[in-house]
């Protein structure tokens, strides 16, 4: 079949419309020639508002070559609520389209909107979509601000702590999947997650473990120091000191890991011990970091320094 | 460069915390001002190019950053301004909003990108800065975010684009009168280049066919209906002879509840100190700075845990002095801008190694002019303007200076007199 829409029967009713302020462009490459065409005939049929097969296909083709075009997608859902199209097919292009194309966000809008339009009885062949999706593109953010999207509009709490598990299982230094961690704790402090819960022990129990299998782990780091700040916060007692003896054990023997280093500053700033001991410890970890082990930020180490001696 | 120790934008706040650290240029790297000039120019003499037909729909963005950076380097005089003017009016819908090129349909992003380039070129006027608000406001919600589009994506970045909407529309309005444009009655006569002659049909260039607008000292036009909950303010006449009599309160910015806004950002917020894209996401580099700068507009950035983000943000510097996004990603120049203008505004930009980032920018220039991501990968104009504009605020030498809240050179949003509080 001819790849231009002027040299087909069944588009023959229509004229098409150049782009009006590239009158001149020269189209020397066949690909750049099929684009402008069906552009041409988008412009004649959206200004028909005509929302027909004829009319999916043609955005199906443009998405193809631009899947950043944010109007084509719009007038595609047009299209497809007006026709009724089975969520299906429609998934199966949507994959085809994501998988060259894992940063459009376009695509994760579209899913969302298709969700919310069709709203299946449940989520779970989206949820597992987006998993496998995952599995390959394990920091994909559209990806996982969807899930979350997912796992909320329809309340399904139950399975994430374990799907966090497993990708934290693929990369330990997912800062994403830590992130999904947290999302999972915080509603669950917040009781949304009905019968399902986790705590911040449990949690700690967790970060520890993955920390003393792979110590160089900024995202782990983040993650506990959040948990110890949560706890202060809802007086539980006990975490930042279980914390912090695990950093301070790495560092006796002998770890020159700078997460190690800069989360025991902010734990001795957060316990605040007056006592000389501490303080020394303090200032010696400070220098360790700006002069050996995070020297590309000695000048933060040398600031935060400086507030203490002053 | 001066800005610096430029005063102006800290307000009352000392900056006193602040230090300086001149740059010292890497000796084999400097900035080939000349080639990204020409690079930037030849970037709309490409259209035997798919990439020129498959960015359409964002062109307007397009000349934003090329536009910006040109003015960063002191040379926005080449590209042509009256043609400039012409594209931009072209775009605009008849709802108000902009799209990122003629015929496509009206986004925030696009929205912003008009204006900004207007302000560039100082002429806020050539618009119907009413019916741009009336869009902006159209896409609020209840919780103080805002859709993108009326497809609904929410995103933090749409509640920065609405409040830099409404900073610009607001000191156009203080600069020119309100409800005063060329196509309105105490306007200049319309017609930019020959804008007329290109609108077809009446379905585009809405601006053109707009009626007259009430007189600039009557109060502006009743509001279309808004989503956002809260009524619009109590509002004295504003006057264009005196501008600055009736400061707005300090929850307004025009008709956005910057109270509401802040609430919602805040909401967006991580356990780490960062924020996402929306409330629960991770956070990530380029949405710190939505966050920050809109905090920044609102004069909520009483809200932000400076030390511990300010933290995060350092430790976004990898060995080779580049910076990324997100822990334990690749660095891309791109991030040289959204870290260091969060971090400039919560005062904390001196905890990295600005030497070392210099570096890591400078090698990611083309040897025929643009940046890329890194190192060796294709240039394109959108990092192009984030290398370039985070190399003016370490310092690099003979560079314009450039406003961390609104990523316009400085020059621009004082003359407009958009003041907020940072550092």
């Amino acid at each position: 079949m001819t790849p231009f829409y002027r040299d087909r029967e069944d588009w023959s009713d229509l004229t098409p419309i150049p782009q009006n302020d590239a009158p001149n462009a020269v189209c020397t490459i066949a690909y750049d020639e099929e684009y402008v065409d069906a552009m041409d005939y988008f412009r004649a049929i959206s200004m028909k508002q005509e929302f027909s097969e004829r009319a999916l296909e043609l955005t199906g083709k443009i998405i193809t070559f631009n899947p950043a075009h944010y109007t084509i997608w719009k007038y595609r859902q047009e299209c497809l609520f007006a026709l009724n199209t089975d969520l299906d097919v429609e998934l199966q292009f949507v994959d085809e389209i994501a998988e060259d194309n894992p940063k459009s966000y376009q695509i994760w809008h579209h899913r969302q909107v298709l969700t919310e339009h069709y709203n299946p009885d449940s989520p779970l062949a989206e949820l597992q979509f987006v998993g496998r999706f995952l599995t390959d593109d394990s920091k994909n953010y559209h990806a996982w601000t969807y899930r979350q999207w997912l796992i909320r509009r329809f309340s399904v709490w139950e399975d994430e702590l374990d799907f966090c598990n497993k990708m934290v299982e693929l990369d330990v230094r997912n800062n994403s999947a830590w992130n999904q961690r947290w999302f999972v704790l915080s509603a669950s402090l917040n009781g949304e997650t009905k019968e399902f819960s986790v705590t911040i022990e449990e949690e700690l129990d967790y970060a520890l473990a993955k920390l003393s299998l792979a110590p160089n782990n900024e995202s782990a780091w983040n993650y506990l120091q959040g948990l110890v700040r949560l706890a202060n916060k809802r007086g539980i007692s006990g975490v930042d000191q279980r914390a912090t003896t695990f950093a301070m054990d790495l560092r006796s023997r002998g770890s020159v890991a700078a997460p190690v280093h800069s989360f025991l500053v902010e734990m001795l700033e957060i316990i605040n011990s007056e006592d000389a001991k501490s303080r020394a410890t303090l200032l010696e970890i400070l220098d360790d970091l700006s002069q050996k082990f995070d020297t590309v930020r000695a000048k933060y180490w040398q600031f935060r320094k400086q507030n203490i001696v002053l | 460069m001066t800005h610096a120790d430029d005063s102006t934008h800290t307000g009352n706040r000392p900056r006193n915390k602040r230090v300086k650290y001149p740059l010292e240029v890497p000796a084999n790297l400097t900035l080939d001002t000349e080639s990204h000039v020409t690079y930037i120019k030849e970037l709309d003499n490409k259209k035997d190019t798919l990439e020129y037909w498959v960015t359409e729909h964002l062109r307007l963005s397009g000349v934003y950053w090329g536009l910006t950076a040109l003015a960063i380097m002191g040379r926005k005089d080449e590209l042509d301004r009256e043609q400039v003017i012409e594209f931009v009016v072209g775009c605009q819908h008849r709802s108000g909003g902009f799209g990122g090129s003629r015929e496509h349909d009206p986004h925030m992003l696009y929205t912003l990108s008009a204006l900004q380039i207007l302000a560039v070129v100082d002429a806020l006027d050539a618009v119907d800065r009413e019916k741009v608000m009336q869009y902006v406001l159209s896409l609020g919600n209840p919780d103080g975010s805002f859709r993108g589009d009326e497809w609904g994506e929410v995103d933090s970045r749409f509640a920065y684009i609405a409040l830099q909407c409404a900073a610009l529309v607001e000191a156009a309005d203080r600069k020119y009168g309100v409800g005063v444009w060329r196509g309105s009655a105490q306007g200049t006569p319309k017609g930019v280049g020959g804008v007329e002659e290109r609108v077809e049909g009446g379905e585009r260039g809405g601006t053109a066919s707009q009626p007259v607008d009430a007189p600039s000292t009557a109060p502006p036009p009743p509001s279309q209906p808004e989503s956002l909950t809260s009524p619009p303010p109590p509002q004295p006449s504003p006057s264009s002879s005196s501008p600055h009599a009736n400061p707005p309160k300090t929850s307004r910015l025009g008709r956005l509840d910057t109270d509401l806004i802040a609430s919602w950002v805040l909401r967006c917020k991580n356990f780490d100190g960062g924020f996402g894209n929306v409330p629960g996401a991770e956070s990530h580099a380029g949405h710190i700075f939505t966050c920050v700068a809109s905090l920044a507009i609102c004069g909520r950035l009483d809200l932000v845990d400076r030390d511990l983000l300010g933290w995060w943000l350092a430790e976004r510097q990898l060995a080779n002095g580049g910076l990324n996004g997100r822990p334990e990603k690749l660095e891309d120049v791109c991030y040289s801008w959204w870290v260091l203008s969060s971090l400039q505004i919560l005062g904390r930009d001196h905890w990295i190694d600005s030497r070392a980032l210099a570096g890591f920018i400078l090698s990611c220039q083309d040897s025929s002019g643009g940046f890329s991501d890194r190192p060796p990968d294709m240039p394109d104009v959108f990092h192009t303007l984030f290398a370039i504009a985070a190399l003016s605020m370490i310092g690099y030498p003979g560079l314009n200076a450039v406003d961390p809240v609104y990523c316009l050179p400085t020059d621009v949003s004082r003359k407009l007199g958009m003041v907020v509080e940072w550092g």
